[in-house]
């Protein structure tokens, strides 16, 4: 191995471990803040109805700002990729938690989440040319930045909006972190990899407490961060084709529920719930047609399954997406 | 076991699909509604063609989601049915 691959590899685990670290340690320290402000949430799958504290997802955020502060040291050259990275992230995670303590109407939190994007844009840390499969680079000058501030709502909210069972959101996205860091490999570009890393230990630690059966909950802070994570590593690592591909089960659950519920509705506007849980424990697919169409629903069609079985598909669907990104690189490799 | 792969077989179905119009609608947008130019020109073409290229590309990525949308609809209510 040579010595820059080598440090590239180092620099990763170092990355992985701060992410990890700082949010295994806070997390349990954000779950009593949450108790102590009784931002506590019901756990709706479960028989027991037991309440949990929200916006543990804070956690997830220090971890990620505590990564990308010891990166920009270490890489002074990359302080304005770091320094946009940290804003999308703070901007996203302040959304998150305004809509935690009140929550904001569903139609303004999208239109909030497009702030997330202006450090990227502002501070010029994309590239305007999009790499289609058996097209080849497209100059998007003017469209790019318009589809930047289009990118970030809609990942965050589809991150969002695919939270609704214990160690769903951290378990796809760490599938999601995996995926980017091996497209960054398969360019030849694995010190780019760094941020990634760092989301995938922020992701595991949090995913230790989120799993079935879950002590924490992520909140809207945890779930708008991540994603505007994503979307800023996506649009910053050039990986927006491949990432698109590997986020299909979060983008096709956010379009079933919208277009089934006829767009962006309150909880309460609701009328029905499409999964409905049994006296054994176990969710089933409703059979209202009222109803939103989910990811959720569509997987218990078949038959009712314990909320850790539900969330191990929507895992096995994420990883089989994340490979199906890989072969879309490879098309863009040749292309 | 069985009922497990056999529900995650269908659910990978739709992910491929849903791939395969990802790939193919954005060749579609980019390499065919792209590149049209019209043979006549004047002074407003140049933006008329860039309104309509926007115009046919935002039709094709909608045409994915209503496939997207059909495809579970279908998927779901046969299930349903299935089931009762």
């Amino acid at each position: 191995m040579d010595p820059s691959s080598l440090t590239n590899f180092v620099s990763l685990g170092i990355m992985f471990g701060t992410g990890f670290a700082v949010t295994f340690l806070t997390t349990p320290l954000t779950a009593r803040l949450s108790k102590k402000l009784n931002m506590v949430g019901v756990d709706v799958h479960k028989t027991s109805k037991p309440k949990l504290p929200e916006m543990c997802g804070l956690a997830i955020v220090m971890g990620l700002v505590c990564s990308a502060g010891i990166a920009s040291i270490a890489f002074p050259a990359e302080q304005g990729r770091l320094l946009a990275f940290i804003l999308c992230v703070s901007v996203a995670a302040l959304i998150g938690l305004v809509d935690d303590f009140r929550t904001l109407s569903p139609r303004l939190k999208p239109l909030l989440t497009v702030a997330a994007s202006f450090p990227i844009i502002l501070l010029g840390t994309y590239s305007p040319y999009l790499t289609i499969p058996f097209v080849g680079t497209a100059r998007l000058t003017i469209v790019y930045p318009v589809l930047v501030m289009v990118a970030i709502p809609v990942l965050t909210n589809a991150i969002n909006m695919m939270n609704p069972f214990n160690g769903a959101m951290s378990g796809t996205c760490s599938v999601l972190s995996i995926a980017m860091i091996v497209y960054l490999m398969l360019l030849g570009r694995t010190g780019e990899a760094i941020l990634p890393s760092a989301l995938l230990g922020a992701l595991l630690a949090f995913h230790w407490y989120n799993r079935y059966p879950a002590k924490v909950f992520s909140g809207n802070v945890g779930d708008l961060s991540v994603g505007a994570a994503i979307g800023a590593l996506t649009i910053m690592g050039r990986i927006e084709v491949p990432v698109l591909v590997a986020m299909i089960p979060h983008i096709t659950n956010a379009f079933y529920l919208l277009s089934s519920v006829g767009g962006l509705r309150e909880r309460r506007e609701i009328p029905s719930r499409p999964t409905r849980l049994l006296d054994d424990g176990r969710l089933e697919a409703t059979e209202d047609r009222k109803a939103p169409i989910t990811l959720s629903r569509l997987i218990l069609a078949e038959g009712p399954l314990y909320e850790n079985e539900i969330v191990r598909i929507m895992i096995i669907l994420t990883m089989a997406s994340s490979v199906l990104g890989s072969l879309t690189l490879l098309f863009l490799m040749r292309g | 076991m069985r009922s497990m792969l056999k529900r995650l077989t269908s659910l990978v179905g739709f992910v491929i699909v849903a791939w395969l119009s990802i790939v193919f609608g954005l060749f579609t947008v980019f390499r065919l509604i792209f590149e049209v130019t019209l043979l006549s020109q004047s002074e407003f073409t140049p933006t008329m063609l860039g309104i309509t290229r926007i115009l046919v590309g935002a039709a094709v990525a909608v045409s994915w989601l209503l496939i997207w949308r059909k495809l579970a609809e279908r998927y779901l209510w046969q299930k349903l049915k299935e089931r009762n």
